[in-house]
């Protein structure tokens, strides 16, 4: 298991892997609010290693 | 490999990570009523997350207004499937003041199963059939009879004594579904008329004392049906007419009004029992439009099981689709 939970880690898991955050389909550069009246939800994960989309 | 999202810790859990240059898109939206509902699930019982963010469903649930202002999924289809027996079921509502059998009131979810589980009668005790549900025929099957069991046997279909065999043994109750659900005191008052009842009429006569001589005003058990009020309360009305208009329309007159029952999911496009009596013999149900009447041997009138789940009841996943119910569990 892999958590980073300050804000300038999160982006970066290790050097191996990075991240893209998208709110409504629109990048943006950091994490959304936590769940809340006024916050955004989890979708979902799509990964790529070496470029190929992971099952 | 599998990225999971912790809602604790606000963060991603990533498992199954490979040596390999790694880039993963993370999709976050605008939470939905579910959402709020699995939440707050974490540390309240399903009957307090719905009240909690009942605000967010305006157009699918409504207090009822009666004295006990139970909130009500409403409409055509609302999003109010659960996972139950390992069937689709649906939460008719959040009711307040249901008694347990010992006099503690408590709000618990009511929920009816989607489907059928057959046509059998009411009861088939002499010329036209006992409708006191305490002691009805079809009363014991659903909780203690070939329902109950998850077996087979007979099922009363007809008059004086009359029987057919009946096999419940793929869709009768589980062990993990009775462990969800528990008795509750269950009002037996009837309507003794039938074509100027409105809904909010029905809601008080079936919890009244009024009964056919010897008959039985409650009865404390766990499986019974929906009252003629459940099925009124449940319309959302239309652009024609609208819920209010429905709900001071007799449940008798809807037939005339499209907006009232085509706009109501209890309207399950079949005759289906309910618990409630008319006079000495016949039980109301629902039927494609309107709410009428049979002699309880009827043979015609379908079975739609409903129960009252525990206080202590999550819910833990699912947005109340047919194809993604709510999942249930105890904590």
């Amino acid at each position: 298991m892999l958590v980073n939970d300050t804000p300038q880690e999160q982006m970066k898991i290790n050097e191996n892997v990075e991240l893209s955050i998208y709110l409504n389909d629109e990048e943006i550069n950091f994490f959304p609010e936590k769940n809340n009246q006024e916050g955004y939800v989890f979708d979902k994960a799509v990964c790529y290693i070496n470029g190929q989309e992971s099952d | 490999m599998t990225v999971t999202w912790d809602r604790k810790l606000w963060a991603p859990v990533i498992q199954g990570l490979s040596e390999y240059k790694t880039h993963c898109d993370l999709y976050f939206r605008e939470p939905t009523f579910s959402d709020f509902l699995i939440a707050c699930n974490d540390d309240k019982n399903a009957a307090e997350c719905f009240l909690e963010n009942a605000s967010l469903l305006p157009e699918e649930s409504a207090y009822d207004e009666t004295t006990d202002n139970n909130l009500r999924y409403i409409g055509a289809n609302p999003n109010n499937y659960v996972s139950f027996n390992g069937e689709l079921w649906r939460i008719i509502g959040i009711m307040n003041n249901i008694d347990d059998g010992t006099g503690t009131k408590e709000t618990r979810l009511k929920i009816i199963r989607d489907e059928s589980i057959g046509k059998y009668s009411f009861d088939n005790t002499g010329e036209y059939g006992n409708n006191d549900w305490s002691s009805g025929a079809l009363q014991k099957v659903l909780n203690e009879g070939a329902y109950w069991n998850r077996g087979s046997g007979e099922c009363p279909y007809g008059n004086n004594g009359a029987v057919t065999s009946c096999d419940f043994s793929a869709i009768g109750l589980t062990a993990e579904a009775k462990a969800l659900f528990s008795p509750v005191l269950w009002n037996l008052g009837r309507s003794s008329t039938y074509e100027d009842v409105l809904a909010s009429m029905f809601y008080e006569r079936e919890r009244g004392t009024d009964v056919y001589e010897g008959h039985s005003t409650e009865w404390i058990g766990n499986v019974g049906f929906m009252y003629p009020s459940d099925y009124g309360y449940a319309t959302s009305g239309g652009s024609t007419t609208n819920r209010e208009t429905c709900l001071q329309t007799s449940l008798y007159n809807w037939k005339n009004f499209e907006d009232c029952y085509s706009n109501d999911w209890l309207n399950r496009k079949i005759s289906t029992w309910t618990l409630t009596p008319l006079n000495s013999t016949i039980v109301f149900h629902a039927n494609v439009n309107f709410v009428n009447g049979s002699h309880a041997y009827s043979t015609y009138v379908d079975i739609l099981p409903v129960v009252y789940l525990k206080t202590n009841i999550r819910i833990v996943a699912g947005e109340g689709k047919k194809e993604n119910p709510y999942i249930l569990s105890l904590p």
